[in-house]
C-alpha cells in the first residue's frame, strides 16, 4: 500500500511542478511605447466570433464598427482595412474621422472581375469622399502570392485608381516581400511600396527570438532594391496560439515580446509600420489553421488587450487549475488501478505494475489540463469539434481503462477482440471494451497522422490529446502478458509499420527545431512499437 | 473459415497496392502541377482545354468534400463487410482525398481501413 501512495504523491508533485514551471510569467522586453503613445497603424477587420467573409449574409452594424474604432483610437493613429465594400465596411472612413483615426483604405482584389470592379469603385469613392481620413489606397492584398491576378493586371488597377483618387491620397499594392522582389517593375505604379514581413510565415520560418533581427534585415534588403522609394511594412506581427513552424512557436509571451521589439526597432530606425492585427479573427482559422485566428493583440471575445506594454506574460495563466485537474486525474488513475487489483484478487501488484500505472498517471495528468485548454482553441466546425470531443473522451477513458487492465492483469488485447468476435470466443467483456478503445484510438491517431503527413501546413499537432492515450497503451503493453488469441493480428502489424513511417516523417519534415512535431512524431513511434508488441507477443516461432 | 480476418492474398495485394499508388500519384500530379500552379490558374481564365476542365472539376469536387465523403462511405462499407473491391475503392478514394484537400474525412477513412484488417472476411478462401 505504501508503494502506490508514494508513487502517486511523486507523480502528483511532478505534475504540479511542471505546470508551475510552465505557468511562470515570461519577462517582457523594454517597452517601446511611453505612456499615452500610440501605435503607427494596425490592421483592422471587423469580423467577430461567428462572423465570416465567406458567409453571404454577414453584415456589421455601424455600432459594432463604432465600438471597435473607439477602442482602437486609444492605441493607434491609423487603421488598415482590406475591403472597401464588404458588408458595412464602407462606414469605416466616416467612423474613423469621428474617432480621430486615419485609414489605409483596402481594395480586395481576387479572381472575380465583377467583384473586383465593385471593390475598386468602392475604394475610389471612399477616397474621394474622405480625403482628410484616407491617406492611402491599397489596391490588392497578396494577390500575386495567391496567384489570382498577374503583375500587369495589378499595374492596370493601380493606374486606374491613381487617376481617380484625390491628389493627396497615395496609391499602393501590398504583398509579401519575396513577391515584390520578383515583380520589381510594379514599384513604378505605386506611390510607396507596401511589403509584408511575417517571420512566422517565411518559407524558412524564423523563431520569435530572431524575428526582429530578421525584420530589420529584410527591411534593409527591400530598401536597397527599391532605393529612393518609400517603404511601408504593411503587415508584421506574431501569433499567440497554434502550431509551431520549425522553431517558430506561437505563444502569448512570444507575441507580446515580438510586437514590442518590432515597435522598438521601427522607432529606432524610423520605419513605417503597420501591425497585424487589432482583434483576433476566428474565421481565418478556416484558411490558416489555429494560428490564423490568433494574430490580434486584442482578444476576439473579450475585446480586451492580451498583454500590457512592458509587463511579463504567462503562456499558461490558468496553470494552477490545470495542475489541480492533472493531479486529481493522476490520483484517480492510481485509485482505479488499486481498486481493480483488489477486486481481481490474486497476488498484489508489484513494483513493475505500479511503475506502469505511475507512467500512465504522469502523462495523462500532465496533459489533460493542456488538452482541456487547447480543444476549444483548436476545434473548428462540426468535424473539428467531433475530433476534439473524441480526443477528450479517449484521453480520459484510455488511461483509466489501461490502469484497470494492469490492476486486473488483463492479457494483451488485439483488435480482433473488438472487431471479430467469431475468432475470439469466450473473451472477457472488459477485454473487448479495451480492444474497442484501441480501435477507436487507432482511427483517431490515423486521422491526425495522415493529416500531418499529407497536408501539415495548417494542422495542429494534437499531442496533448494523443499523449495520454498512446502512453497508456504503451505502459500497459509493456507489463501485460501475451493474449490468448494470436491469430489474425495483421491490422496491428500494418498499423505499426504505417505509424513508424509517419512518426519519422513528421519529425523530419517539420525539422528537429519543432518540439511539437518531435513530440508528436515520437508518440507515433511509441504507438508503432506498442502495436508491434500487440502483433507479435506470444507468437510461436 | 468465416472468422478469418480480412487480408488480401499476394496477387490481390499487388493489384491493390498498384491501384492505390496510381490514385496517390494522380492526386499528387493534380494538386502540385495543376491546382497549385498560379500560372495554370491564370491561363485557365481564358483557355478551355482538357487540363483546365479537369482542374475546374477537381476544384468543384474537393470544395464539396467529394473525395473525403466517398472515401469515408467506402471505408465504412469495408468495415461493415470487408471485400477486395470495396477495400480497393476505399483505398483509392482515401489516397485522393488525403492529397486533394479532403484529408480530415479521408484521414478517418484511412483509420477505418486500417482496423478493417481485424474484421471477419466472408470471402476468405480455405
Amino acid at each position: 500500500m505504501r508503494l502506490p501512495l508514494a508513487l502517486a504523491a511523486l507523480v502528483c508533485a511532478a505534475i504540479v511542478a511542471v505546470w508551475a514551471w510552465l505557468g511562470q510569467p515570461v519577462p517582457a522586453p523594454f517597452a517601446p511605447m511611453s505612456a499615452g503613445e500610440k501605435l503607427p497603424c494596425v490592421s483592422y477587420a471587423p469580423f467577430r466570433p461567428g462572423q465570416s467573409p465567406f458567409s453571404e449574409d454577414v453584415a456589421f452594424s455601424r455600432a459594432q464598427i463604432d465600438d471597435d474604432l473607439a477602442r482602437l483610437s486609444k492605441i493607434t493613429h491609423c487603421v488598415r482595412t482590406y475591403s472597401s465594400i464588404q458588408a458595412g465596411l464602407s462606414a469605416v472612413p466616416e467612423l474613423a474621422r469621428k474617432h480621430g483615426l486615419t485609414v489605409l483604405q483596402g481594395i480586395w482584389i481576387a479572381a472575380d472581375p465583377v467583384r473586383n470592379r465593385a471593390e475598386i469603385e468602392g475604394g475610389i469613392k471612399a477616397a474621394q469622399e474622405n480625403p482628410d481620413v484616407v491617406t492611402a489606397v491599397i489596391v490588392g492584398n497578396e494577390v500575386l502570392l495567391r496567384g489570382e491576378q498577374s503583375a500587369n493586371d495589378i499595374a492596370g488597377f493601380l493606374k486606374e485608381v491613381k487617376g481617380k483618387v484625390p491628389p493627396g491620397v497615395a496609391v499602393t499594392y501590398a504583398d509579401v516581400w519575396e513577391f515584390w522582389e520578383r515583380n520589381r517593375s510594379l514599384a513604378d505604379s505605386v506611390d510607396f511600396v507596401t511589403v509584408h514581413i511575417l517571420p512566422f510565415w517565411e518559407d524558412m520560418p524564423v523563431p520569435a527570438e530572431d524575428s526582429v533581427a530578421h525584420l530589420g534585415e529584410i527591411r534593409e534588403h527591400v530598401g536597397e532594391i527599391f532605393a529612393g522609394k518609400e517603404i511601408l511594412i504593411g503587415e508584421t506581427g506574431w501569433p499567440s496560439e497554434g502550431r509551431m513552424r520549425e522553431g517558430a512557436l506561437p505563444s502569448p509571451s512570444n507575441q507580446a515580446n515580438v510586437i514590442q521589439e518590432l515597435l522598438a526597432l521601427a522607432k529606432a530606425k524610423n520605419y513605417r509600420l503597420n501591425v497585424i492585427e487589432a482583434f483576433d479573427q476566428p474565421w481565418k482559422r478556416v484558411l490558416e489553421g489555429t494560428v490564423g485566428g490568433h494574430w490580434g493583440f486584442l482578444d476576439a471575445y473579450t475585446r480586451e488587450f492580451k498583454f500590457t506594454w512592458g509587463a511579463p506574460v504567462s503562456d499558461h495563466p490558468y496553470w494552477m487549475a490545470q495542475a489541480a485537474v492533472g493531479a486529481l486525474f493522476a490520483g484517480a488513475i492510481f485509485a482505479i488501478a488499486g481498486w481493480a487489483a483488489r477486486r481481481a484478487g490474486g497476488r498484489p501488484l508489484g513494483m513493475r505494475e505500479w511503475s506502469a500505472v505511475g507512467g500512465i498517471a504522469f502523462f495523462a495528468g500532465l496533459m489533460i489540463g493542456r488538452l482541456l485548454a487547447s480543444v476549444p482553441v483548436e476545434s473548428l466546425g462540426v468535424g473539428g469539434w467531433i475530433r476534439g470531443a473524441a480526443l477528450v473522451g479517449l484521453a480520459l477513458l484510455v488511461p483509466l481503462a489501461c490502469a484497470v487492465a494492469i490492476g486486473r492483469r488483463t492479457r494483451l488485447v488485439t483488435l480482433t477482440l473488438a472487431l471479430n468476435s467469431e475468432a475470439t470466443p469466450g473473451a472477457p467483456f472488459f477485454d473487448r471494451c479495451l480492444a474497442l478503445l484501441l480501435a477507436a484510438s487507432l482511427v483517431l491517431a490515423a486521422q491526425i497522422g495522415f493529416g500531418l503527413v499529407f497536408d501539415p501546413r495548417y494542422k495542429d499537432f494534437q499531442f496533448a490529446g494523443l499523449t495520454p492515450i498512446i502512453a497508456a497503451f504503451a505502459f500497459y503493453a509493456v507489463v501485460a502478458s501475451p493474449g490468448r488469441f494470436t491469430e489474425g493480428r495483421q491490422a496491428e502489424t500494418i498499423a505499426a509499420g504505417l505509424f513508424l513511417a509517419a512518426g519519422v516523417y513528421v519529425a523530419l519534415n517539420e525539422t528537429l527545431a519543432n518540439w511539437q512535431a518531435l513530440w508528436t512524431g515520437s508518440l507515433f513511434v511509441v504507438l508503432a512499437f506498442t502495436l508491434w508488441r500487440l502483433a507479435t507477443a506470444g507468437r510461436r516461432i | 473459415m468465416a472468422h478469418r480476418s480480412f487480408l488480401p492474398g499476394a496477387r490481390a495485394a499487388n493489384i491493390i497496392i498498384a491501384l492505390g499508388a496510381f490514385a496517390l500519384g494522380w492526386a499528387i500530379y493534380v494538386r502540385y502541377a495543376l491546382l497549385e500552379q498560379s500560372s495554370v490558374g491564370l491561363a485557365c481564365r481564358t483557355l478551355e482545354t482538357m487540363t483546365c476542365e479537369t482542374r475546374a472539376l477537381v476544384i468543384a469536387l474537393f470544395s464539396q468534400s467529394a473525395f473525403g465523403i466517398v472515401a469515408l462511405v467506402a471505408a465504412l462499407l469495408q468495415l461493415v463487410r470487408p471485400s477486395l473491391v470495396m477495400f480497393t475503392l476505399a483505398l483509392m478514394a482515401t489516397c485522393m482525398g488525403l492529397v486533394i484537400y479532403n484529408n480530415s474525412l479521408a484521414g478517418v477513412a484511412g483509420g477505418l481501413l486500417l482496423i478493417s484488417f481485424a474484421r471477419p472476411w466472408r470471402g476468405a478462401r480455405g
